[in-house]
C-alpha cells in the first residue's frame, strides 16, 4: 500500500493528480481539506512529489482549522516554515490531514474519526498524516508529535516516523497547544524518506527563537555492511515497557535480537524518572495548552458567537472547543493559578529538569534507548483513548513523554504485526544525536525486511 | 525648611514607557511609528496574535531596557526571562501578555528630584519589559455601548514599566518626577515622549496622617492617567477624596480607580478583593536572556544625562543654577544652547536662549528645531552692536517663529534698525521742553519722573532707540539745566 518518494517520482507528471484521484476515492476520513494542484510543482529533491501536512500547519489561502469548529473558516494569510521549506523543495501540498483536536490526545475531531488503511474499524491514530501514507496517498506527511500523536500515529499504521531534536525545524506556522514540547516531525515509507524530508525542513528559522542556529543532516551518516550498528550501545528502560501487551512484546523482543545480530549491545535497565515523566507530561501540557488556547476569542479570526457584550461573545465563541480540549484548558488554569501553582506547575517544571539530566546521564552509556511505540496495536473506532492510555492524558506513555520533555530526536519503525495491524519500534536518541536515530532505524529497516513482511500478511 | 507632609501622603508611581524609538515592535517587524496611520495598518500575523505565529525578541528594546535601567542608577539583571500573565480582553490578542515576573531587567535603581523642601530621592524598585496590547474604541459611553472596535497597530509595542517604591509626598512631587523622568528617557534617545500614549502613569496613593495622627492609610491605585498634568490632577482630587472619607468616617477601600479627566474626578473601577489571579507562568517560547556583556558597551555609549549636564554648564560656562536648569530639560534645547555659547559671552546665551528663545517656543507649543543656534547668534549680534534694541531683537525672534525669515530680513522688513545718536540727542531736548512738571519733579527728587521723560524719547524714536541710550541723553541734557 505505502509508496516510497521514489515510486511516486516514477509516475512524473501524474504523480499528483494519481494521488489527488486515490484522496477523492478513499473514504477512510483521512484528509480535511485537498488543495494540490500539479501547476503549482517546483523543483527540487521533491519535485512534483505530494506531501500532505496535518491540519494545524498553517497554509497560506487554505482553511486551516486544527480539526475544531472554533477555527472553521479561518485562511492563515501566511505559510508555516516548513511549508516554505517543502514549497522550496519542489513539493505540491497536495491537502491537510485528519487530526485530534489541536492534536490532543483523547479530544475528538470535529471531522469525525479517521479509519485505518490496515483494517477500517480501527483507530488511524491522533494524527491522520500516516495514514495517508500508510494508504499510499502520499509519500510523506508532516505533522506535529506533542505527546506522540505522529509517532503512535505511525506505529498503528505501520509508518516510519521521524521527530527530530527540539528546535531542528521551525515551529513558525504550527498551531501548537504545547509549545516547549511540541517539535514538528515526518511520517513516511522509508526510514531514508522520512529523514531526506526532515532535513529539508531542518535548519535555523528566525520568525522560531527556539529554533536551532545549525541545520542538522540526516542522510548522509547510514552506515552500510553487515554490522551497520557494531558497537552501538542500546539500552532498554525497563519502565518503558509496562503495560505493553504480550503480541507487542513479542515484535518488540524481536526487534531487540535483529538489533544484536546488527552488531549493537543490548540492555535493560531502570530510570528512576520515569514514571513522573507521563504526570509531568500532563500537567506542563495543561499549562501550556491553557494560554496557547487563549487567542481563540472570536475577535480577529475563525468564527464569533453573537452576544450583547463581549465578555458573553468570548465565552459563547470558546464554547466551540470541544469537551476534552475545554477539560485540558480547565486543568490547566487551576494548576497555572497561585493558590497552586508551587505545588503542581513549579513542581513539574524542576521534575522536568530531572528527567533531563537522568537522560543526559543515562546517554552518557547507551548510544540508543528502544522501547515499544505502543503500548497496544492500533484500537477499536469508538472504544476510548487507545494503545493502552484509557485515560484522558496527554501523552500516550512514559516512553513517548520522556522524548518530549527532553525535546529527544526519536523515530518510529514497523517492526511487525500483530494480526492485520502493525506494530511499531521506538528509537531515541540523544539531544542532536538526531543522526545516532536515523542510523539504527535505517538499519533495523533493512534487516527487517518489513515491507516482505507486510506482503506475506 | 523641612516638609512636613501634614497629611502622610504617600505616592508610588507606576509607568508605562514606550520604547516607540526602537523603529520595530517588541516581537515582531512591524514599525513602532503608527501616528496617524489608519487603524490595523501597521500590524502583521505576529502582532495581531494568529495562530501558528511565534514571537521574535527584538534584540534592541532589550538594550533599551539597559539604557533607561543604567540612567535610573540601577542594578541590570544578568540572567532574566518573560513569563506569561494571562487575561482575556479583546484588545490583547493571544490572551496573555509577556512580561516579566521576579526577574525584572532592571531593580533598586533612583533619581533625584527638586522635593517640596529640597532635592529628594525618589527610589525605582524595579522596571521591567512587557508588551503593549491594542487600543479598543467603545461606541458610546464602556457601560452602554452598543459596539466596540479594536485597533492592534498598538498591539506588540515594547514597553518598559517602571515602579517606584511611594517616596513621592505630594502632587507636585509626582509631576516634577515625570517631567525629570521624561527628560532622562529623550536623552537616552529611546522614546518620544510627543507621541500618543508614549507615557502612561498608574499612581497608588494613601494618606496616612489624620487628625494629627498616625493611621493605616488605604492604598487606592489610580489606573492609566495619560499626561503630568492629569496625574497631578487625579492625585489631588484622590488626596482631596480620601481626606473627605476620613473626615466623614465613612470607609475606604483598597480598590483600583480610573481618572475621569473631563469630569475631574476619580471613580471605581474594581475592588482589590476580586481582582484577577493573571496565574504567570514562564514562556516557553522565549530563550531567557543573557544580558551580560551588552551593558558595559551600553554604558559607555550612554549620554551625558540632565544632572550632569547641569553640573558641568554652571562649571563651564560659569552660568547661574538656574538657568542650567531652564536649558537641560531637553537635550536638543541644551545643545542649541551650548551651539550659542560657543560663539558669544555664555552668559548672554544662556539669558536669551533659556529666557527668551524658550519662553517663546513654549507659548506657541513649537519644538526646538523651529530656531537655530545661526539665528539667535544673528540676533544676539545686532543687538550687542546696538544695531536694534532688545525689545527689537525680541520681536525678530517671535518673528522667526511665527512667520519664518531670516534676522537681518526681519529687521529691514519692519524698519528695526536704531535710529542715529544725534536723533536722540533731539529728541531728548524735546522731551524735557515739553514736560517741564516731570523735569521740575526730577529736580525735586523725584526719581520716576526720569522715566517719564525717557519714555517720552522713545515714543518719538518708535522704540527703534536704545532705551539705556534715551536716558543716559535725556540725563545729560538734564544736567545742562
Amino acid at each position: 500500500m505505502a509508496k516510497d518518494i521514489a515510486a511516486f517520482k516514477a509516475a512524473g507528471d501524474k504523480a499528483v493528480l494519481e494521488s489527488l484521484e486515490k484522496i477523492k476515492k478513499d473514504d477512510s476520513n483521512i484528509f480535511i481539506t485537498v488543495c494540490g494542484s500539479s501547476k503549482t510543482a517546483g523543483s527540487g529533491p521533491l519535485a512534483g512529489v505530494p506531501i500532505a501536512l496535518s491540519d494545524n500547519i498553517s497554509v497560506k489561502d487554505v482553511e486551516t482549522t486544527c480539526a475544531s469548529k472554533i477555527l472553521k473558516g479561518y485562511i492563515p494569510p501566511f505559510s508555516g516554515k516548513a511549508v516554505l521549506d517543502l514549497e522550496n523543495a519542489g513539493a505540491v501540498i497536495i491537502g491537510k490531514t485528519n487530526m485530534t483536536e489541536f492534536g490532543i490526545l483523547g479530544a475528538p475531531s470535529a471531522y469525525g474519526p479517521a479509519q485505518n488503511p490496515h483494517d477500517k474499524t480501527k483507530k488511524a491514530g491522533p494524527s491522520s498524516a500516516a495514514a495517508a501514507v500508510a494508504a499510499g496517498l502520499v509519500p510523506a506527511a508532516v505533522s506535529s508529535d506533542a505527546g506522540g500523536i505522529l509517532r503512535v500515529s505511525a506505529s498503528f499504521c505501520g509508518t516510519v516516523a521521524f521527530k527530530p531534536s527540539y528546535g531542528a525545524i521551525s515551529r513558525y506556522g504550527l498551531i501548537y497547544y504545547a509549545g516547549s514540547l511540541d517539535q514538528i516531525g515526518v511520517t513516511a515509507a522509508t526510514v531514508s524518506d522520512a529523514a531526506l524530508v526532515a532535513e529539508i525542513l531542518s535548519g535555523n528559522d528566525l520568525c522560531d527563537t527556539t529554533s536551532l542556529p545549525e541545520k542538522l543532516v540526516y542522510t548522509d551518516k547510514i552506515k552500510s555492511g553487515d554490522k551497520p550498528l557494531d558497537g552501538f550501545r542500546i539500552g532498554i528502560p525497563e519502565e518503558f515497557l509496562e503495560g505493553v501487551t504480550a503480541d507487542v512484546m513479542k515484535t518488540f523482543e524481536e526487534a531487540v535480537s535483529t538489533f544484536e545480530k546488527l552488531g549493537a549491545v543490548c540492555k535493560k535497565f531502570s530510570m528512576k524518572t520515569a514514571k513522573y515523566m507521563q504526570p509531568v507530561h500532563d500537567i506542563i501540557a495543561a499549562g501550556e495548552s491553557s494560554a496557547m488556547l487563549a487567542k481563540y476569542d472570536g475577535t480577529r479570526f475563525g468564527p464569533r458567537a453573537e452576544a450583547d457584550n463581549w465578555h458573553e461573545m468570548i465565552a459563547k465563541t470558546r464554547a466551540l472547543f470541544g469537551p476534552v480540549v475545554r477539560r485540558r484548558i480547565m486543568l490547566g488554569v487551576y494548576l497555572l493559578k497561585t493558590a497552586q501553582y508551587n505545588d503542581y506547575y513549579m513542581k513539574s517544571m524542576q521534575t522536568r529538569t530531572l528527567i533531563i539530566e537522568e537522560f543526559e546521564s543515562v546517554f552518557q552509556e547507551y548510544d540508543l534507548l528502544v522501547s515499544p511505540t505502543t503500548k497496544d496495536i492500533a484500537p477499536v473506532i469508538g472504544t476510548p483513548c487507545n494503545g493502552g492510555c484509557a485515560d484522558e492524558l496527554s501523552s500516550f506513555s512514559a516512553a513517548i513523554a520522556g522524548a518530549d520533555l527532553a525535546g529527544l530526536p526519536a523515530a518510529t519503525v514497523p517492526c511487525g504485526f500483530v494480526g492485520k495491524l502493525p506494530a511499531g519500534l521506538q528509537i531515541i536518541g540523544g539531544y542532536l544525536k538526531d543522526a545516532n536515530v536515523i542510523a539504527a532505524a535505517e538499519a533495523f529497516e533493512k534487516a527487517a525486511d518489513f515491507v516482505k513482511v507486510q506482503e506475506a500478511v | 525648611m523641612v516638609y512636613e507632609n501634614p497629611d502622610g501622603i504617600m505616592i508610588g508611581l507606576e509607568i508605562h514607557v514606550q520604547l516607540n524609538k526602537a523603529n520595530t515592535k517588541m516581537f515582531c517587524g512591524c514599525t513602532t511609528d503608527y501616528t496617524d496611520k489608519e487603524a490595523n495598518t501597521c500590524v502583521c500575523p505576529g502582532c495581531m496574535a494568529l495562530p501558528g505565529t511565534t514571537p521574535v525578541l527584538n534584540e534592541k528594546t532589550v538594550d533599551g531596557a539597559i539604557k533607561i535601567g543604567l540612567a535610573l542608577n540601577a542594578e541590570i539583571e544578568n540572567e532574566t526571562d518573560f513569563f506569561l500573565k494571562n487575561y482575556f480582553y479583546p484588545d490583547i490578542g493571544n490572551g496573555y501578555q509577556v512580561t516579566q515576573f521576579d526577574k525584572p531587567i532592571i531593580k533598586n535603581g533612583h533619581i533625584m528630584i527638586e522635593g517640596e523642601d529640597g532635592e529628594l530621592k525618589i527610589r525605582i524598585k524595579r522596571a521591567h519589559m512587557e508588551n503593549d496590547p491594542g487600543k479598543m474604541a467603545h461606541f458610546g459611553s464602556i457601560e452602554k455601548s452598543t459596539g466596540s472596535i479594536i485597533d492592534f497597530n498598538r498591539s506588540g509595542m515594547p514597553l518598559v514599566e517602571i515602579v517606584t517604591e511611594p517616596d513621592i509626598r505630594s502632587s507636585k512631587e509626582a509631576r516634577r518626577f515625570l517631567d525629570k523622568l521624561r527628560s532622562i528617557l529623550e536623552y537616552l534617545d529611546v522614546f518620544d515622549g510627543s507621541r500618543e500614549g508614549a507615557m502612561k502613569a498608574d499612581a497608588n496613593i494613601s494618606v496616612n496622617i489624620f487628625n494629627g495622627k498616625r493611621i493605616e492609610g488605604t492604598r487606592v491605585e489610580i489606573k492609566n492617567i495619560s499626561s503630568h498634568k492629569a496625574v497631578e490632577k487625579a492625585i489631588n482630587y484622590e488626596i482631596m477624596r480620601q481626606k473627605d472619607f476620613l473626615r466623614k468616617n465613612k470607609p475606604l477601600v483598597q480598590e483600583t480607580r480610573h481618572y475621569d479627566e473631563d469630569r475631574n474626578v476619580t471613580v471605581s473601577l474594581r475592588v482589590k478583593e476580586t481582582a484577577d489571579d493573571y496565574r504567570y507562568f514562564p514562556d516557553f517560547d522565549l530563550v531567557p536572556m543573557v544580558v551580560g556583556g551588552r551593558v558595559e558597551g551600553i554604558r559607555a555609549t550612554l549620554p551625558e544625562l540632565p544632572d550632569a549636564k547641569r553640573e558641568r554648564f554652571v562649571k563651564t560656562y560659569g552660568i547661574s543654577d538656574a538657568h542650567a536648569k531652564s536649558l537641560v530639560t531637553e537635550r536638543a534645547f541644551a545643545d542649541l544652547f551650548e551651539n550659542v555659547a560657543a560663539a558669544v559671552d555664555p552668559k548672554i546665551a544662556a539669558s536669551w536662549t533659556a529666557d527668551i528663545v524658550k519662553g517663546e517656543l513654549n507659548y506657541r507649543d513649537m519644538p526646538v528645531t523651529s530656531v537655530s543656534a545661526e539665528d539667535i547668534l544673528a540676533v544676539i549680534g545686532m543687538v550687542s552692536k546696538k544695531e536694534i534694541s532688545e525689545e527689537s531683537g525680541v520681536l525678530v525672534i517671535r518673528t522667526l517663529l511665527d512667520e519664518g525669515g531670516k534676522p537681518t530680513e526681519i529687521v529691514s522688513a519692519k524698519g528695526l534698525a536704531m535710529v542715529a545718536d544725534d536723533f536722540i540727542v533731539t529728541a531728548a531736548k524735546e522731551a524735557i521742553a515739553e514736560s517741564p512738571d516731570a523735569v521740575a519733579d526730577y529736580k525735586a527728587g523725584t526719581e520716576k519722573a526720569l522715566n517719564f521723560i525717557v519714555g517720552k524719547v522713545m515714543q518719538k524714536a518708535k522704540g527703534k532707540a536704545d532705551a539705556r541710550l534715551a536716558r543716559e541723553m535725556v540725563l545729560k541734557e538734564l544736567e545742562k539745566m
